[in-house]
């Protein structure tokens, strides 16, 4: 009897604290993230993924990256990109900041796998801040891991490659 | 003399005056022809004012049409754009199926690996170990369904030496950003393969023997839990679930896999990790039942402590465990102590570009343990190896393993996940 009571307890508690706002795995909203990226916002724009360029992202990316575009924000020697990957099984949304061929910041804006929640704090994402791109395609550091979420992890780190590489191609 | 130079000069100077005085008074017949000349250069300069006039006015008329047929090609444009963008959004959301249907929603993975065990005094074995699925479903954007269906041993049924088992089945809700629960069928959060464990993720052919004997790995229950996370890294759990049914203190065959389970008494866990250091992962986990008899006959209390640890940085890594249960009551005494810890140094590198990675590991375990045949066993097993990531989701792994008080083994071993 007195189980029941805690197991009840225990759910009631969680409802009393239940913020059940959609959205909850969104840890920042990639339209707050671009307008926090520039001291004013540039136009939205578009970089096409040719042939070409579908052949030289496979290189870097290590596989096709989805769609026929991919939007960015610009302003001067500074670029912005949301990109998605799939961790384990589910996708992972991220943006990066990118100046002067180096990452300024990289975000978690939306998680949705099980494992692997600490991705979205600075102890993690501090990281990839100063993470460049040789010309081997190879970044300059390795990322370390979190346990459990290592797919997670290796998603973030080819999606670091991937806006480093699409930021050259808007500033070549 | 003097006198009459100047006289003369001034003579020229006056005729040469008048002269010219006469000289500036055109006659009137040269009046009027010089009238008629720039009556004529006006005349002419009037045509051409004319003339630029009438080529200013048609310059205006084209420039006000190519205006409006600018601001035509504008909007046309700007039409045209949006067209654009409408297409290339519908051929991405059919590329990427966004028709709303429930396989939108719905994600398959799995993992499966394969072992040869090479033993000393023994038979040498080839083992298809695991065949798992996962299918994940969210219901919206803070409910979703885990699953977990595993085969081992390639060939289940009666008289084979395999098993279908359902490993996950639950439902986790975020209630908020830092606090969800599960409900359902999950794998204890206890030591560090319980939750992870999938072939690429650990080194070693065989999980270690350890984590197998003591935890007892893989372990899951039928219950519910919580979870809550904290910005520091600092993670804490707490659950109520089915537990143990173990008459002779065998702790791995008191596992009941929530198959007609007998549920007489309920098991409590709690957990903290910390994981506010990249790379780092400091855990403890406890886990208590009253009973783990759960017959009238007798009646056993069993508490599990475990703490672990697993670090890497670049390419070196270090996990270590130690685990212990305590039983007490109508058990055989030398059950009632099983513990067991091992240390894992390991260190992992890139090869040449394209050729993945390859890591080294030595670990040391030592345990001891109460087996299916109520017998006391201890054992320490030294293992080194390596593995093989070509990619990060596929792994080869070769390994030996010297076993005190027990047969050695050389290991091979393939896996996947995806």
């Amino acid at each position: 009897m007195w189980i029941r009571c805690i197991t009840v307890l225990l759910i009631s508690w969680a409802g009393t604290t239940a913020n059940l706002q959609a959205g909850e795995s969104v840890y920042l909203e990639p339209e707050q993230f671009i307008a926090d990226s520039f001291e004013s916002e540039p136009q939205q724009q578009v970089l096409w993924l040719t042939q070409t360029m579908k052949a030289e992202i496979r290189q870097v990316f290590g596989k096709d990256y989805p769609g026929l575009r991919i939007r960015y924000w610009q302003s001067g020697a500074r670029t912005a990109w949301i990109l998605e990957e799939i961790g384990k099984v589910k996708p992972i949304t991220t943006g990066f900041v990118v100046e002067n061929h180096t990452v300024q910041q990289m975000r978690v804006l939306i998680y949705r796998e099980s494992h692997g929640w600490e991705v979205r704090y600075p102890f993690f994402t501090d990281q990839f801040q100063g993470l460049e791109l040789s010309s081997k395609n190879r970044l300059n550091k390795k990322i370390d891991g979190i346990s459990g979420a290592t797919l997670s992890v290796n998603a973030l780190t080819r999606l670091s490659k991937l806006a480093l590489f699409l930021h050259q191609q808007v500033n070549s | 003399m003097q006198q009459l130079k100047t006289l003369t000069i001034a003579a020229t100077a006056s005729f040469a005056a008048v002269f010219s005085l006469n000289a500036a008074m055109p006659s009137q017949e040269e009046m009027w022809k010089l009238i008629q000349e720039q009556q004529k250069q006006i005349a002419e300069l009037k045509a051409r004012v004319n003339t630029n006039q009438t080529v200013v006015a048609t310059v205006q008329t084209e420039s006000a049409r190519t205006k409006a047929e600018a601001q035509q090609i504008s909007r046309t444009l700007s039409q045209t754009q949006a067209q654009l963008d409408a297409t290339t959004i519908a051929v991405e959301e059919a590329s990427s199926g966004t028709s709303g249907g429930w396989w939108e929603k719905t994600s398959v993975g799995g993992y499966g690996e394969l072992h040869a065990n090479f033993n000393e005094n023994a038979d040498d074995q080839i083992d298809f170990h695991r065949f798992v699925l996962f299918v994940n479903h969210d219901y919206n954007d803070w409910i979703s369904l885990y699953t977990e269906l595993e085969l081992e041993h390639s060939l289940a049924g009666d008289g084979k030496p395999g098993e279908v088992e359902l490993e996950q089945a639950f439902v986790r809700m975020d209630w908020t950003e830092n606090f969800s629960t599960d409900i359902g069928l999950y794998l204890q959060t206890v030591g560090l393969l319980n939750e992870t464990h999938e072939p690429n993720t650990f080194y070693g052919v065989e999980r270690n023997a350890v984590e197998k004997y003591i935890i007892p790995t893989t372990w899951w229950e039928g219950g519910i839990r919580g979870h809550y996370r904290f910005a520091n890294g600092v993670s804490i759990g707490a659950g109520i679930s089915s537990g143990l049914n173990s008459q002779d203190g065998y702790i791995r065959g008191g596992r009941q896999k929530v198959a007609n389970a007998t549920f007489n008494e309920s098991a409590f866990t709690g957990n903290v990790n910390y994981t506010g250091i990249a790379g780092l992962n400091l855990g403890a986990s406890v886990f208590y039942q009253s009973d783990i008899d759960q017959t009238a006959a007798g009646e056993t209390s069993a508490l599990l402590t475990a703490l672990h640890a697993n670090y890497r940085k670049g390419g070196f890594g270090l996990r270590a465990l130690y685990a212990a249960w305590n039983l007490d009551g109508d058990v055989d005494a030398a059950a009632e102590d099983q513990s067991g810890y091992y240390i894992e140094p390991s260190y992992r590198f890139d090869l040449a570009e394209d050729y993945g990675e390859i890591g080294f590991f030595v670990r040391f375990s030592d345990y001891n343990y109460f087996d299916s045949e109520s017998v006391a066993k201890e054992r320490e097993i030294t293992s080194y190896g390596v593995n093989y990531w070509p990619t990060e989701n596929v792994v080869l792994k070769a390994d030996v393993q010297n076993v005190k008080n027990d047969n050695d083994a050389i290991n091979l071993g393939f896996g996947y996940q995806f």
